[in-house]
Formats: structure tokens, C-alpha cells, sequence
């Protein structure tokens, strides 16, 4: 009995074979993408990946003060805190005299102090020392970036000016800056 | 028939302060605070604006208890008292003082004193940094007084210092024929106002 071998076929299989194992060795390392299989219906799949990195802005802040009647001004600002992964926050402030908290008319200054409570619906203020970070702050607005939709404004900040610092200015205005800089946490 | 509308100077005129004021209010109310924007970390800015007025500060006032009248003879005492303000530069400007008493039947700033039966009359001087008294008249405004230099400031007096260096001073005057007049004890409210001019 003879066996006949199309020793041409064979080796075209073997061919193919060892370029679909290779082929298989060389780009499971890289991609995750996994390819269809010859047939009726060929299935294959990719693999989507996107790295979105934490990002914070704040909004909504408008200037504070008032006029002096005699007793300390104190005066608060509502305003949108947005985080975009859930987590918290943390929230440094300095002003512009030279990053300390101060107004000035002229040659004369003054102080002021800086609050800031990260829940608008209630809570005290905590105090912010210039320059300090006040660290664990939450309820943030996730889902927008200036609170325009979602929950709305999110935190709040107060400065306070003693009146036994308000006489020692002369008549006029007073001005200075408050920067406030926050970050994920 | 038909009306033509004719634009008038006048008409435009208005039309220049309405857009004047338009500006002028958007300008009085221009919000300085910038916004942050999206990022690893975001900074916003507001402004700290305060306004300060013109503001007086009359301290260091004390009752003047003029004693028991020893029959004969006028009465009089002093109380010096500050005179503050922090309109800058204090040195160059001037006071007013008015001086108001419990008053009587035609003059309700009179200058009286009762025991609930009778008034006497008295007399209010001011002294200033001249240091020549001037008559106050009841309910009168008496302007150019001037400020002590150096004292006129709030920031030289604290709040809690009283008056350590008084820069005024307000006397009273009863004389004797007023006095023969009373009987017991007469008391009443002398009101200072300061006003800076």
C-alpha cells in the first residue's frame, strides 16, 4: 500500500500556521485587540482606553467689602467648586500684599481675615492662614465645571475687617486681592 | 395728516447723559474677580474692596458736676474731651460743633437745667486748638474748628485709649443770677455734635 503525501499543501499549512502563531506571540505583548477567525461570522475586539486626569476649577467669585458704619465688615462670597473625579479638594489662599491678607489706601494698610466653609448649606467657616493649605475639603460639583447644572454653587469664602483696624485708614477706599487656588486631592 | 419726528439737540443731549450715566453705573458696578479655569488646579481672584466715609469720633466726654452753689458767685466747669477724624490731611481741615441742651418752652436746644420744677440757664464754651473759648448758641452750628496736628487722626488714639491727649475742651457757665434762681439739685444733657467740614 503506497501513501501519497502533497507534501506542497502540507507545508503551505505549516506556513500559515507558524505566521498565525507568530503573528499571535508578536502582538499579544502590545495590543489587546483581539482578532476575528475566519468563518460565517467573524468576531474580533478592541480594547478603548482613555486616562482622563483630575481636574478642579473654581467659579463664581465676585469681589467683597462693603463700606465701614463703624463695626467690622464682614462680607461672603458663594461660589462653584468643581472636582471632576469624586474625591475631595484642597483650597490655599493668599492675598496681594506680598501673599499676606491686606488692603491698603495709600501708604496705609490693614488687615483682613479669610473663611472658607466647602458646604454652603451650613457648617463654619474655617479659618485660612496665607499661604496654607486647607486640606479635606468635599461636596464639590461633579457633573459641572462652573456648577450651571447639577447641585449649584458649592462653598463659600468670608473676609472680615475689624473696625479698630478700619479707623486707622483714612477717608476713602481701601483695596486689596484675594487669590484663591484649588486642587484635587 | 402726517407727524414727522424731528431730532432735536435737545433730545440728543439727553440721549449723551443717559448713555453717560449707562456707563457710569456699569462702571460703579464692574466686578473685578476673575474666574478660574479648568485644570490640575484652578485659581480665581476677587478684589477686597472697602469704603471709607468721612468720619468724626467726639471721645473722652465726662459729666461735669459743678459742686453745691456757695450763694454768691458764678459756676463753671470744663471737660477736655478728643475731637478725631479720619478725613486725611486732618491737619488741614476743619470742625464743626454744635451744642444742643434739654431746651425750654421756645428753644428746644436751650441750655438748661432742672429739678423738675424750675430750668436754669447756662452758658457752653468750645475750645479748640486755638485755645481762645468761643460761645456755643444752643442748637447752632459752629464751624472752624480746627484740629490739633498729629491728633486729629483715628490711628493716634485706638479705640480703647479713651482720650490720653485731649485736643478740646467744653465748658459751662452758670451765673449767678441763675443760680439764685434755682433750688435742689439741677441736672441736665448737653449733646456735642462734631461734624467734619
Amino acid at each position: 500500500m503506497e501513501f501519497i503525501f502533497n507534501t506542497e499543501n502540507i507545508m503551505k499549512k505549516l506556513v500559515q500556521a507558524s505566521a498565525l502563531i507568530a503573528g499571535m506571540l508578536t502582538t499579544g505583548a502590545v495590543f489587546a485587540a483581539t482578532q476575528g477567525s475566519v468563518g460565517g461570522i467573524s468576531t474580533g475586539d478592541i480594547t478603548v482606553s482613555v486616562t482622563v486626569t483630575d481636574e478642579v476649577r473654581i467659579t463664581g467669585l465676585d469681589d467683597l467689602g462693603g463700606t465701614f458704619t463703624g463695626v467690622d465688615i464682614v462680607d461672603a462670597d458663594q461660589l462653584c467648586v468643581y472636582r471632576n473625579n469624586t474625591g475631595n479638594y484642597n483650597i490655599t489662599a493668599t492675598g496681594s500684599g506680598g501673599g499676606a491678607f491686606l488692603i491698603a489706601n495709600g501708604g496705609t494698610s490693614i488687615p483682613f481675615t479669610v473663611g472658607w466653609n466647602d458646604d454652603i448649606l451650613g457648617g463654619p467657616f474655617t479659618g485660612l492662614a496665607s499661604g496654607a493649605t486647607l486640606i479635606g475639603q468635599n461636596t464639590s460639583e461633579t457633573a459641572s465645571n462652573d456648577c450651571s447644572t447639577g447641585g449649584g454653587l458649592t462653598a463659600e469664602v468670608e473676609v472680615t475687617i475689624l473696625a479698630t483696624d478700619m479707623l486707622t485708614l483714612p477717608a476713602g477706599a481701601a483695596t486689596g486681592l484675594l487669590i484663591l487656588t484649588v486642587g484635587p486631592e | 395728516m402726517k407727524t414727522f419726528f424731528t431730532f432735536t439737540i435737545p433730545q440728543r443731549a439727553i440721549c449723551c447723559v443717559c448713555v453717560f450715566l449707562l456707563l457710569l453705573i456699569c462702571a460703579l458696578n464692574s466686578n473685578a474677580a476673575t474666574q478660574g479655569t479648568a485644570g490640575p488646579t484652578s485659581t480665581g481672584t476677587a478684589s477686597v474692596l472697602v469704603v471709607n466715609n468721612d468720619l468724626a469720633w467726639i471721645k473722652g466726654l465726662d459729666d461735669i458736676n459743678l459742686g453745691t452753689w456757695s450763694g454768691t458767685g458764678d459756676m463753671s466747669g470744663n471737660d477736655d474731651i478728643c475731637v478725631l477724624t479720619n478725613y486725611f490731611p486732618f491737619q488741614l481741615n476743619n470742625y464743626i460743633i454744635r451744642a444742643s441742651g434739654d431746651g425750654d418752652g421756645a428753644d428746644p436746644s436751650a441750655f438748661t437745667l432742672s429739678n423738675g420744677a424750675q430750668d436754669i440757664y447756662y452758658r457752653v464754651f468750645f475750645t479748640d486748638v486755638n485755645a481762645t473759648p468761643v460761645e456755643l448758641l444752643p442748637g447752632q452750628l459752629m464751624g472752624g474748628q480746627q484740629f490739633v496736628a498729629g491728633f486729629g487722626f483715628f490711628a493716634s488714639l485706638p479705640a480703647a485709649s479713651g482720650c490720653p491727649v485731649p485736643n478740646a475742651n467744653v465748658e459751662i457757665r452758670i451765673e449767678e443770677a441763675e443760680l439764685a434762681t434755682g433750688g435742689g439739685t439741677h441736672t441736665g444733657i448737653l449733646v456735642l455734635e462734631l461734624i467734619p467740614e
